[in-house]
């Protein structure tokens, strides 16, 4: 892993605490909420799910800091997808049908380098869906919150350049949006 | 904050499919493919066509006399070449935001409301009675009002924008209306629009008609909220209801009085006598089964009680059967404003729901001043229906309210991007708001009085509002 720019040391700081952080939790245990939105032609919709960040330290370029000073290797977000919650059942099965999570059980994004401006970084790396991967770039905003670091981002993707085909149900009537918005916010505590 | 580099992706992309539907919209195939293409790429190539055409001064979108298909402006035009799309047509005319980040004003969250939600569950949102006028007339209020700014003054670094409301201290004037049903237009719903209130630190008060509960509500929001009530003619379970509502905490009751005679919703009933309408489409969205009931109409059955007349004892008869307070929502007269106040009314509530109510052709910025004047400081009073910028809700405050609302705006919001849509919407508006303060050189919201507004002649109306957009 690389950090290409560093104009603000604080916000190094408080990402490698962040990336120094998911590290020490519990593989298992989900520490970011994940929100997913769209639209159709009825109305707008709303889907959550909690997953899991984790960090592999290890000499790659990544921040120096106490307790953690040989960097970081790298940093991965994981979705399950069967754990998505829809506002009902009928939005949930849809979302697994299209989804097909007992091939595709994760969603993955692979974090692979981040540039810094203030308390915002600039996180690009790999987003993995169906078994299709595409570079995702995305802006994140990490802020030190208690014990821990809180962290905010969100991007736009278009299902289908993942292979995923939005639903069509009721003989067409009721289309999704191939367009989506993923929103996630997580507390790690070091 | 967007990064600059996440501005320029997002300005490309726009520019992009703005291209793209020019494209189409010249195409000479477009009339053959143009029934089948979805309805926001139709509403797309809608508004570049026009564009085009106003541009050369011919309609948009007419029948060719001969075939009677749909001719476009090229074809009409007979080939002229393509403008470029310009800032002035999106101002003016409305455009298709791909996100929050672009949007510049409320007006930006409509279009796209429109193109990702059920047509007939639209028509419920944008209807006014009878052809919209009320609708119109309230927008026309506020752009007749003229500001009277000051230049020099006080230091306006600082802004104070919090209101006190029955001893509860709010950050802004600002709050959001009663709307039904806002799962129709997203899954989040009133929940969507409470975490947004509530990370601004504004007041929300919840539709007796609401898609989601009094508890989901509160608990999405962080605590007990306002509630808006349509009486029921058995007093029974109007009893029942506010008994519930105070239970589960909440202070204050509003409850709406504008509809008791009826309204000519003539817009809905267009919409729902459609083909393109069926019972299944809205099932699915919000539940409307054959048994269902809308949530706080569930629990509230039991023994028949009295029906009594809705007559100023009512009111009575309601502050009796709760601690909460009881604002009445609707009230537009001087005369009924000091009725109201005598027969123990905690707040009143200028509206006429939007234009939703009677065609009475007069805005709720027109009715403001007799209803203070009619209160006499007693009690607070609210305003709701065609608030759209800033500068509406200092108007408002400068002409004797406390608290302004937000109606459709909010539910543009919704309807376009969930909880992000509201969020963005409250931030412009109070962008906007401060803007104005500052430009006054006022510092707190009691600072904010008739001096700094007088009335014009005639309403400066410039957004294009075909079809009601842009209202």
């Amino acid at each position: 892993m690389t950090r290409t720019t560093a104009r603000s040391a604080r916000s190094t700081i408080a990402l490698a605490a962040l990336l120094a952080g998911a590290a020490t939790l519990d593989a298992q245990q989900p520490n970011l909420d994940f929100t997913v939105s769209g639209t159709s032609t009825i109305r707008g919709w709303t889907c959550t799910v909690k997953g899991t960040m984790t960090v592999t330290p290890g000499p790659g370029g990544g921040v120096a800091m106490p307790g953690f000073a040989s960097g970081v290797k790298s940093a991965t977000v994981r979705v399950p997808v069967k754990a998505f919650t829809c506002p009902n059942a009928e939005m949930t099965e849809h979302l697994m049908q299209a989804m097909k999570p007992d091939q595709f059980p994760e969603i993955v994004y692979q974090i692979e380098k981040y540039e810094l401006a203030g308390d915002r970084a600039q996180a690009s790396g790999t987003m993995t869906i169906q078994g299709r991967s595409q570079p995702v770039t995305l802006p994140v905003v990490i802020k030190a919150s208690g014990n821990g670091v809180a962290l905010e981002g969100s991007t736009r993707l278009d299902m289908t350049a993942y292979g995923v085909e939005p639903p069509v149900v009721m003989l067409g009537m009721l289309k999704v949006g191939p367009q989506i918005r993923i929103e996630f916010k997580g507390l790690v505590t070091p | 904050m967007p990064t600059p580099t996440a501005r320029t992706t997002a300005a490309v992309t726009r520019e992009s499919r703005r291209r793209f539907f020019r494209f189409l919209a010249a195409s000479p195939l477009l009339a053959l493919a143009y029934p089948a293409l979805a309805a926001d790429w139709r509403q797309a190539i809608d508004r570049e066509d026009g564009h085009l055409a106003t541009h050369h001064g011919l309609p948009a979108r007419t029948l060719c006399p001969e075939c009677g298909q749909v001719m476009t402006y090229q074809q009409q035009a007979g080939g002229t070449a393509l403008p470029g799309a310009n800032a002035l047509d999106d101002q003016f005319g409305g455009q298709l935001i791909e996100s929050v980040d672009e949007a510049v004003n409320v007006w930006d969250f409509e279009r796209v409301a429109n193109a990702n939600n059920l047509p007939v569950h639209w028509a419920y949102l944008h209807m006014g009675v009878d052809d919209l006028e009320t609708r119109v007339a309230n927008r026309e209020g506020f752009m007749r009002l003229q500001l009277r700014p000051r230049r020099l003054g006080a230091n306006v670094a600082k802004l104070d924008t919090s209101v006190s409301l029955f001893g509860r201290r709010w950050d802004t004037p600002l709050f959001l209306c009663p709307v039904a049903a806002l799962e129709a237009y997203h899954t989040e719903g009133e929940s969507g629009a409470a975490r947004a209130a509530r990370a601004r630190g504004i007041l929300q008060i919840q539709s007796h008609q609401s898609s989601q509960s009094y508890e989901q509500i509160a608990e999405a929001r962080g605590e007990p909220h306002w509630f808006q009530l349509y009486a029921n003619a058995d007093w029974g379970i109007t009893e029942r209801t506010i008994k519930k509502v105070a239970g589960l905490g909440c202070p204050v009751m509003v409850w709406t009085i504008d509809l008791l005679g009826g309204s000519n919703r003539e817009l809905n009933r267009r919409a729902l006598g459609r083909e393109g309408y069926t019972g299944a489409l809205c099932q699915n969205c919000h539940n409307h089964r054959p048994d269902y009931r809308r949530p706080m109409h569930r629990g509230v059955d039991g023994p028949a009680g009295p029906r009594h007349p809705f007559d100023w004892d009512y009111v009575k008869r309601l502050k009796d059967a709760t601690p909460m307070k009881v604002v009445l929502k609707g009230i537009v007269t001087r005369e009924e404003a000091e009725l109201a106040v005598e027969h123990g009314a905690d707040g009143l509530y200028v509206s006429n729901h939007g234009g939703r109510a009677e065609n009475s052709l007069r805005s709720t910025i027109d009715c403001l001043p007799e209803v203070v004047a009619g209160v006499r400081g007693r009690v607070p009073v609210f305003i709701d229906s065609g608030v759209r910028r800033g500068a509406d809700i200092f108007k408002a405050l400068a002409l004797g309210a406390d608290a302004v609302g937000i109606g459709r705006p909010y539910v543009w919001g919704l309807g376009a991007f969930g909880q992000p849509g509201v969020d963005k919407v409250i931030e412009i508006l109070l962008d906007e708001f401060r803007l104005v303060m500052r430009q006054t050189r006022t510092t707190a919201i009691d600072q904010i009085g008739s001096q700094f507004v007088m009335e014009g002649k005639v309403p400066i109306m410039t957004r294009q509002n075909r079809l009601g957009f842009g209202l």
